[in-house]
């Protein structure tokens, strides 16, 4: 079967930022921390006081949707994501009431879909999302479920499932063929992202709308995520909480967002005179199969993932310009990636830049890989890496070139972007300039 | 303004809301899927809505005795039902379980 080239004709975002690809270019580039103090619940409580919330409000998010009568079938994680997805459609040109449709696919990774959402129930959740415990009889277990059955939202299973995102995007682009989602932690949108670029690689789609979304900056996130230990708790310090890769970095910030990506076959592409922002050229899939949280030492699932997205890409290692790394912030990961490109790169390791923004965006868990990869391509259309910003304390189980503090320009032809999730998970994708980009 | 009429403005508001469209194109005879674009889901929205508002629970078999009646007295088969949903068999089983307290 004939391989077709894949290319990326349409970006769209929204981030902790705002809404929209050039607001959230202007801000990474120039190292702008999207950290804020938790105004929507008294978090004085939890060890962590700070999130990188999406700023717009569900209403103000609803106001950006092209049909508002869905608003009411979607949580942040739906809103967020039509949106984004409308604004890379915009940028591809492409008409998809004139696509065949059964040609055309969803593919989306995404994590727990905003169950804590407050309107999924009149009384259940108060306005931060918690169980109000309160107005529900005790001790009485059968009033209890009778009082459940009368106040929760009858559209709440429509609003929950993990597919809600991949079938709402079906609909709304009449995309037939094959709608996905994907749901493997922190690697979740980068996997479903090379999902994508394979089916269309083998001739089994023309047109992907691809990427993914999540939204865990609510109180029962924090919650589960702060009780991992896995959160960074350095309250007076929170706008430069973040810091991959520093010395001082306690663990990651909380995020939330959606990025997608239109994928398309070259030849499509070129039949209709579309323009090709990057090239999608190399996907690397791969489970440590080890511990559910706990990384590998020798980083053998990290590596492989690598060095397959290195290869289907027909590079060499040393093709590529710029990493733009999964940098968590957290103890472990820093460490154990840093000793995985090491592994990879060999000596041109401490020679090729490698940047975070998980610095200054967060982490949007299952939106991570997209909206790293919408990074991707920025960088590749204007030349310049972002930084790792607050890196300031060099560690030394961290001794490559992180672009801290300041953005660089650069010379750049390929991208690497890791996402490494737990579970295990590892996806690496690599895009590379086209002749033919802006 | 008496609480009928009140109990109609409630109705077509709550309609209006749920389905996104302008209060003024909700009527009492709009057939809820036929005209008004509803799907399956918006009318579990809008019973739990006036569910909210009214105080009182569905009886879903009521609500399928009452469609059924209308078809058997217009003499339509079961496919016409959804013709027949409209705004006015709402606002009459809302006064019916007024009425019945």
């Amino acid at each position: 079967m004939k391989q077709q080239k894949v290319v990326i004709t349409g970006i769209g975002v929204v981030s902790p930022y705002g809404i929209g690809q050039q607001l959230f270019w202007d801000q990474l580039h120039q190292g702008i921390s999207a950290s804020k103090r938790i105004t929507s619940f008294d978090a004085s409580g939890m060890p962590t006081h700070f999130w990188a919330n999406v700023p717009e409000s569900d209403e103000a998010l609803t106001q950006h949707l092209e049909q508002k009568k869905t608003a009411k079938l979607l949580t942040r994680c739906g809103k967020m994501s039509l949106i984004a997805a409308a604004e890379a459609v915009a940028q591809s040109g492409l008409n998809f009431a004139n696509l065949e449709h059964h040609r055309v696919g969803i593919s989306v990774g995404a994590g727990g879909i905003g169950l804590t959402d407050p309107d999924v129930s009149a009384i259940s959740f108060d306005k931060s999302g918690w169980l109000k415990t309160s107005e529900l009889p005790e001790n009485d277990e059968g009033k209890y479920w009778e009082t459940m059955i009368r106040q929760t939202h009858p559209l709440l299973a429509v609003k929950a499932i993990p597919n809600s995102v991949s079938a709402h995007l079906s609909i709304l682009y009449q995309a037939q063929g094959n709608c996905q989602t994907l749901t493997t932690a922190c690697t979740s949108s980068s996997q479903a992202i090379g999902e994508a670029f394979h089916k269309i690689k083998f001739g089994l789609a023309d047109v992907m709308i691809a990427g993914g979304t999540d939204s865990v900056t609510n109180p029962s996130s924090m919650l589960s995520f702060s009780l991992l230990g896995v959160l960074s708790t350095n309250n007076t310090e929170f706008e430069s909480a973040s810091r991959p890769f520093d010395r001082s970095r306690d663990g990651f910030l909380l995020s939330e967002g959606a990025a997608y990506l239109i994928l398309e076959s070259l030849e499509h592409c070129e039949k209709r005179g579309g323009i090709p922002l990057a090239e999608l050229t190399g996907f690397g899939c791969t489970s440590d199969a080890f511990r559910i949280t706990d990384e590998p030492e020798e980083a053998h699932g990290s590596i492989a993932a690598m060095r397959l997205a290195i290869a289907e890409s027909g590079l060499k290692p040393s093709d590529i310009s710029y990493i733009n790394a999964h940098g968590t912030s957290t103890r472990m990961n820093d460490k154990i990636e840093t000793f995985a490109i090491k592994q990879v790169f060999g000596e041109y390791a401490r020679k090729i830049p490698v940047s975070s923004n998980k610095s200054m965006i967060g982490h949007l868990v299952a939106g991570a890989g997209a909206i790293e990869l919408v990074a991707s391509v920025l960088s590749l259309q204007h030349q310049v890496i972002p930084p790792t910003a607050h890196l300031t304390h060099p560690d030394p189980d961290c001794d490559l070139d992180y672009v801290p503090g300041e953005a660089r320009p650069a010379s750049l032809q390929a991208i690497l972007s890791n996402s490494f999730g737990f579970g295990g998970q590892n996806s690496c994708l690599v895009i590379q300039k086209t002749p033919f980009s802006l | 303004m008496n609480n009928t009429e009140q109990t109609e403005r409630q109705l077509i508001t709550i309609v209006a809301k749920s389905l996104q469209i302008p209060e003024i194109t909700v009527k009492l005879d709009s057939s809820l899927m036929n005209d008004l674009g509803a799907e399956s889901i918006d009318i579990l929205d809008i019973k739990f809505a006036i569910e909210q508002q009214f105080g009182f629970k569905f009886d879903n078999e009521e609500i399928r005795i009452m469609l059924k009646k209308a078809a058997e007295e217009f003499n339509l088969s079961e496919k016409d039902i959804p013709a027949l949903f409209t705004v006015r068999r709402l606002y009459d089983y809302i006064l019916l379980k007024q009425a019945n307290g």
